[in-house]
């Protein structure tokens, strides 16, 4: 693999793992986990730390 | 679900295995630390550097990595619900603030770096490229930029690995300048939100502060994500002018699909917390929920940070990159100090 190749692979690899997880924005999915996780905690669950 | 997703499930369990080990183990050495040295360590530098050490030290698997690379998922989850802690009012007042010292320092970031990049004779479009990420949002506004100005892969990863190299530099040396300095937490917050360019660092640099600083690094840090579409754009149209970039025909489109989600998130959970929707425990709970995702997100950014991989950029866009960040988070620093000081904020 020359250089180029490499740093063209190295990139693809960052922005897929940047961009999706199963095919949605994960801004999209950070703010849908946030929202089921805000429910959680007004049915009642307690998170310590 | 499809057997596909089940495997893509199963592939990222190690390596979100080892951000929570880390992180724990981060947590765990804290009072440790403290105690020992008499001086706070927080759990966020300790995880940082474990993760550090690790990457830098032997080679981990490639098992490991789908799982590591999720952070940034955890580190938006955790800046969703931070927005619980912020009522409109913070958000105006501290926002308003930020907004305004972010300007100013897009403006004075962009100039200088176009003037160190002709002095250090680099490509243009690596200057634009280290431009944005130096005057806006780290790697997510130098992603966003690529294709928007046709800039190549090359470039794109130099640009990338200066920008995360002087980000992992500053973590540990702004805080340090901050109480030197004796900032308050709403100054050095605001400084390292607006100084510090990718967004787990800015949100690690005001966790070593302190946990208000990162309260208000966090608020500072989604504000100047909030402008990464126009930045962008404003590139993009200066590309496409000299012919070098496609025309942006649906400008209002381009802004939409620039736009950072999860800062819409982080505002509609500050108008829950502004309308009450939330009770004393409620908040509780939720500032544990977004320290545990941020102590994942903090053991990925030493994780994630190859000192081998930074080489590779070249001495002079990061000689160049380094110059840039060395000015600007001086610039920023008499911004706020003028601010939070002369202002009486």
């Amino acid at each position: 693999m020359t250089e180029d190749e490499q740093l063209n692979s190295e990139l693809s690899e960052h922005e897929r793992a940047r961009s999706a997880w199963f095919g949605l924005h994960i801004d999209w999915w950070a703010v849908g986990i946030a929202l089921v996780l805000a429910i959680l905690v007004k049915l009642g669950l307690n998170v310590p730390w | 679900m499809s057997n596909i997703n089940i495997n893509k499930i199963v592939n990222h369990i190690p390596g979100i295995a080892l951000l929570f080990v880390v992180g724990y183990i981060g947590k765990l050495l804290e009072p440790v630390l403290t105690g020992l040295t008499g001086v706070k360590i927080e759990y966020v530098l300790i995880a940082i550097i474990i993760g550090l050490l690790i990457r830098n030290l032997i080679k981990i698997p490639e098992v490991f990595n789908p799982g590591i690379d999720t952070y940034e998922l955890w580190l938006k989850i955790g800046i969703v619900l931070l927005g619980a802690r912020f009522v409109l009012q913070d958000i105006f007042k501290l926002g308003g603030i930020s907004l305004a010292l972010i300007i100013g320092e897009v403006f004075f970031a962009t100039a200088i770096m176009i003037i160190l990049g002709r002095y250090f004779k680099l490509s243009e479009k690596l200057t634009t490229l280290l431009a944005v990420g130096s005057s806006i949002c780290g790697v997510s506004a130098i992603i966003a930029a690529r294709g928007a100005i046709g800039a190549n892969n090359r470039d794109t990863a130099y640009a990338i690995a200066a920008i995360l190299g002087l980000g992992a530099a500053g973590l540990f040396i702004y805080p340090a300048i901050g109480h030197a300095l004796n900032l308050s937490d709403n100054a050095a917050g605001v400084w390292l939100g607006i100084s510090v360019d990718n967004t787990a660092e800015a949100v690690a640099a005001g966790g070593i502060f302190s946990e208000e600083a990162m309260k208000v690094s966090t608020l500072a840090k989604t504000t100047r994500n909030a402008l990464i579409g126009f930045v962008v754009l404003a590139w993009a149209m200066y590309w496409a002018s000299r012919g070098a970039a496609k025309e942006i025909t649906n400008k209002g489109q381009f802004l939409w699909e620039k736009f950072p989600k999860f800062v819409l998130g982080f505002f509609a959970f500050s108008v829950l917390s502004t309308l009450a929707i939330f009770g004393k425990g409620d908040i509780t709970s939720l500032k544990n929920l977004y320290q545990w995702f941020f102590l994942l997100t903090f053991a990925g950014v030493g994780l994630r940070t190859s000192i081998s991989e930074m080489r590779q950029v070249g001495l002079r866009p990061f000689v160049c990159g380094a110059i840039a960040e060395v000015a600007v988070t001086v610039f920023n620093l008499i911004i706020v100090y003028a601010a939070f000081i002369y202002l009486g904020l």
